[in-house]
């Protein structure tokens, strides 16, 4: 090769090498910034999030204390108004037990954080506490106007903490109530799933969005706001929840369809022991061992399709022969075909509710007589005397707990069954 | 505006029970009272009656407090302006975020109806 060349090669070689080097140096360098960059954005992020949470903290803190001294304050001039004085203590009180509430949240996030948050575990009757659980916010749910709905199976017991179980209930429930509208619903479900005990509940609110879904358990964690906006709470029970279900050898997870399109959180907990799907415990058994219902034909309705789902399945497992009916009229004519020796019927529905059909088939001549037990979501003493003046044998609220519906059926069957030995 | 008539004041706040407290003891206190629960319920109420002084809080869920306050001020430079916050901001308050964007009093939260009826009185 000539020199000339050579030196063009070796001239080329150095500047692709320098070239290289330099490209290597550049793109390493813009690495290391966005590196550094990323570090302080979460740096940032970090302590805008604590910002954020101090003022909502202190916000949250203060907000029931205002309505408690400004109302104590306002009382003052209604002393000789025992009605307005009266309103002044309930809001008090109210927003005294809200403030109540905010330091428990506060104090097990503390405990949680120091080690010493604890369960007691023992055998927990779970069919029960669902119930109990959804029955103590039953009273938020009716004041904003939610419908809340529970299907619970019998029979299931996890190794647990009762109370802790039922915070997790009323932080879930309350949460679904809380991020829905009037008119809007909530479903809480309980049922078997292989070896676990699975709670769903369900809501058609709010939701929760893609980015939030992956968040939504972590302590003091809050949807992305707007800047200065405060937000609904301190954003500790979804964590607090996560942890006792943790600490019960159970699993949460959240599902939504996005903003706007409700979330279903569902809580797996293993049961404390293989039972038979009819548990011994809540439903009773007839004599010889059969199912309690054997042999019985009901008629069920309720425009519900969940609710009939329920009785068809908890009937038919205790040995009766259901058929079912999704309004008055329907129900009308199956009894006319079948002649069924219960029926159980929901009050409201809609164009013809329950009275009147209890009434249409008391009236009808020559039908052969039917125990008739009403399952109703308005439980007042109100409703309960029209549902017995209007025909029907028992009044049951709803929701209620398969084995005490089947108990009642099974009591209402018996009645009937000695009137029938008894009548001429 | 007739000499001697009751002034009009428009209280935000999404706590009811807040603003239900704040109406009682306005209202006792002679003044005429509208109550909002977020920033645009309050711009809506204040465009068709505009009050002599408004009354918000400045860190609601919805987080429109600020910009209630800066289109309040644009719109109605007549209506006083007093913010109230209970939320805390490092060693401060928000209330110093409030002074800074410029309005007449603020409230620190929680308020006896004494120190209410006072800050409103050396507003108007």
């Amino acid at each position: 090769m000539a020199q000339e060349d050579f030196t063009v090669h070796v001239g080329w070689l150095v500047a692709i090498m320098a070239a290289s080097g330099a490209l290597l140096f550049i793109l390493l360098s813009l690495r290391i910034a966005f590196y550094a960059r990323e570090r302080r954005a979460a740096a940032e992020n970090a302590n805008r999030t604590k910002d954020l949470f101090l003022a909502t903290l202190s916000h949250e803190l203060r907000g029931p204390l205002g309505a408690v001294i400004g109302w104590t304050d306002v009382a003052r001039s209604y002393l000789d108004d025992p009605r307005e004085l009266e309103r002044c203590l309930d809001i008090v009180l109210r927003n005294a037990k809200q403030e109540a509430r905010i330091i428990d949240d506060l104090l097990d996030v503390s405990s949680i954080l120091s080690g010493k948050f604890s369960v007691d575990l023992g055998p927990v009757p779970l069919s029960g506490v669902v119930q109990e659980g959804v029955e103590a916010c039953r009273p938020v749910a009716d004041e904003k106007g939610v419908v809340l709905r529970a299907q619970v199976d019998a029979g299931l017991s996890v190794s647990g903490d009762r109370k802790r179980l039922l915070q997790v209930l009323h932080n879930l429930i309350g949460n679904a109530i809380k991020f829905n509208t009037p008119g809007g619903w909530v479903r809480v479900t309980l049922e078997r799933a292989d070896l676990r005990a699975r709670i769903v509940v369900a809501d058609n609110g709010a939701g929760i969005g893609k980015g939030a879904l992956e968040h939504v358990f972590e302590r003091f964690w809050q949807p992305e706001r707007k800047a200065g906006a405060g937000y609904a709470g301190l954003g500790l029970g979804l964590a607090i929840v996560h942890h006792i279900v943790a600490l019960h050898g159970g699993r949460i997870t959240a599902q939504s369809g996005g903003p706007g399109l409700g979330a279903a959180f569902t809580v797996e907990l293993p049961l404390l022991a293989a039972q038979p799907a009819a548990s011994r415990d809540d439903a009773p058994v007839a004599a010889h061992g059969e199912p309690s219902l054997a042999g019985l034909a009901v008629v069920a309705v309720d425009d519900d399709r969940d609710t009939r789902d329920w009785l068809e399945r908890l009937l038919r497992r205790h040995g009766a022969q259901i058929w079912l009916a999704s309004s008055a009229d329907e129900a009308e004519a199956l009894c006319a075909r079948v002649s069924p020796d219960l029926l159980v019927s929901d009050i409201a529905m809609p164009r013809r509710d329950g009275h009147d059909l209890v009434r249409a088939l008391r009236a009808r001549p020559g039908d052969r007589p039917f125990g008739a037990l009403a399952l109703s979501a308005q439980a007042s003493e109100e409703d309960r005397q029209r549902a017995l003046e209007a025909g029907y044998d028992v009044f049951q609220p709803k929701p209620c707990e398969g084995g005490k519906l089947v108990r009642a059926l099974q009591r209402l069957a018996g009645e009937r069954v000695a009137t029938r030995a008894d009548a001429p | 505006m007739t000499p001697g008539a009751a002034k009009q004041i428009l209280v935000v706040d999404d706590r009811p029970d807040v603003t239900g407290f704040m109406r009682a003891a306005l209202e006792r206190a002679g003044y005429r009272v509208a109550v909002a629960e977020n920033g645009s319920r309050a711009l809506a109420l204040q465009r068709a009656h505009p009050a002599d002084v408004l009354i918000t809080d400045i860190f609601m869920p919805e987080g429109d407090g600020i910009e209630t306050i800066d289109r309040v001020r644009a719109e109605f430079p007549g209506t006083r302006i007093i913010a109230m916050s209970g939320a805390v901001r490092g060693r401060q308050d928000y209330l110093s975020v409030a002074a800074q964007i410029g309005v007449d009093a603020t409230l620190h939260k929680p308020f006896t109806v004494d120190e209410l009826i006072r800050t409103l009185k050396t507003v108007l």
